[in-house]
């Protein structure tokens, strides 16, 4: 299991509402995926799945290295950016089969936060 | 700490509020949020006085940051007002289509504070830059006496109001997103006013401005069977950026502008200023497995000009 918690023990003062808010937003975030993760299994629309998996993994992306969790950022915008390719690159299936990985990581480090 | 107003659109609260911590860190203390392009409008209608700046998230549900930024640009006192794209990594290939709904430049999530401080920075002297030309405007539209503000020759402050005229700093921050690639199929080209100097000592400011956005429109005019964007760059100098492929003649451009210019040359005579001599360099570009950089390329493009100017005046003597 990779080391998905903070980096920094202490964020600057002025961010620390901002992690608070961000922690607090965690488990809707992975209960959030989750469920249209079931959407997908059961045969509704994929792209349009995709496309609301990578938009919480873009709001993840854009302030998870900033509040100490760098990896957990990372491993969010890999998600955003695979997801987003589906459309030009190659099918939205193969995209969501090749994912699994990355977006079993991704929730991983996402619960990891609610242990801040 | 700095007295601007900023608007700011994200729909991650969490970003609202590193966003907020960051800029108050920097000096920016006057920070209004908005989570949606919905929101940012309404909150737009209602402000007795403009926002200064306006940050926007290029990925947001509903109306998207790029639809914004278009709609932002069509209410008249927003026309200029600076707007940065905040984009992710991700989404950094819609960037270009930013900069055409409007946009003057952008950062990437996550905030880097050295970049952010930058970029706000340079915001900040754009806006000083758009009050002074505002302030010149509004002068020579109450026909008060000598203009108060201070303009230097180097200022590359904007003349003219027109959809294809850009900020100097808009026009280097474009051309920036493009890849090489991209950059190779485009051409810089300088139009000197070589006689900028004399008007810009014998006018007031305004009436230099003025002079200027006159030789703007004669440039424009010249350029109109092709795309392009123009920038004033200062020191009587704008700068040109259309498609290479329009293969433009410098000696035939010069020929065509002048002659545009010829025509109000009563109206020159009568302000006791000097007919606008222009000399357009040639077109410079992007080398397609070199490194260009953007900076690189418009400075050739105005050293191209100044050389051809110095040439033409040595000529001239030796005749």
């Amino acid at each position: 299991m990779p080391n998905t918690g903070s980096d920094h023990a202490t964020p600057p003062p002025f961010l620390a509402a901002a992690r608070q808010r961000f922690v607090s937003l965690a488990e809707a975030r992975v209960l959030a995926i989750e469920a249209i993760r079931q959407d997908i299994g059961r045969g509704t629309a994929l792209a349009d799945g995709l496309a609301q998996i990578a938009a919480i993994a873009h709001q993840v992306a854009g302030v998870a290295a900033t509040l100490g969790y760098a990896e957990l950022g990372t491993r969010a915008g890999r998600i955003d950016r695979m997801f987003k390719a589906a459309d030009a690159r190659q099918p939205a299936d193969a995209v969501w089969l090749q994912a699994q990985p990355e977006l079993e990581a991704l929730l991983d480090a996402l619960e990891a936060v609610l242990d801040d | 700490m700095s007295g601007l107003r900023f608007l700011a659109v994200d729909d991650d609260p969490v970003f609202r509020l590193v966003l907020q911590g960051y800029m108050h860190r920097i000096g920016y203390d006057n920070l209004v949020s908005a989570a949606t392009g919905a929101q940012a409008l309404a909150l737009l209608s209602r402000q007795s006085q403009p926002f200064d700046c306006i940050l926007l998230d290029i990925e947001m549900p509903g109306m998207n940051g790029i639809e914004l930024c278009r709609q932002i640009r069509a209410v008249p006192v927003y026309r200029h007002t600076p707007i940065i794209m905040i984009t992710s990594l991700a989404a950094k290939k819609y960037v270009e289509q930013a900069f055409a709904a409007g946009a003057t430049d952008y950062f990437t999530k996550p905030i880097d504070e050295v970049e952010l401080t930058a970029r706000l920075g340079m915001m900040a002297r754009l806006v000083a830059e758009q009050g002074r030309s505002s302030a010149f405007k509004l002068e020579l539209e109450s026909w008060s006496d000598l203009p108060r503000q201070r303009l230097d020759f180097g200022d590359p402050i904007a003349v003219g109001r027109a959809d294809w005229m850009v900020e100097y700093l808009a026009l280097e921050n474009q051309l920036l997103t493009f890849g090489r690639l991209k950059l190779h199929n485009y051409a810089a080209i300088a139009i000197r006013v070589v006689n900028a100097a004399e008007a810009f000592a014998a006018a007031d400011h305004l009436g230099y401005m003025d002079y200027m956005a006159n030789v703007a429109a004669a440039i424009a005019d010249a350029l109109k069977t092709h795309p392009f964007v123009l920038a004033h760059a200062g020191h009587g100098e704008f700068v040109c950026v259309t498609d290479r492929a329009a293969n433009l003649d410098p000696e035939e451009l010069t020929s065509t502008i002048a002659a545009s210019l010829l025509e109000f040359e009563d109206m020159f005579e009568t302000l006791d200023l000097p007919l606008p001599a222009v000399q357009v360099g040639l077109p410079q570009t992007a080398g397609m497995f070199t490194q260009t950089s953007v900076a690189g390329l418009l400075e050739r493009a105005r050293r191209a000009v100044s050389h051809d100017t110095m040439k033409g005046q040595r000529q001239l003597a030796l005749a």
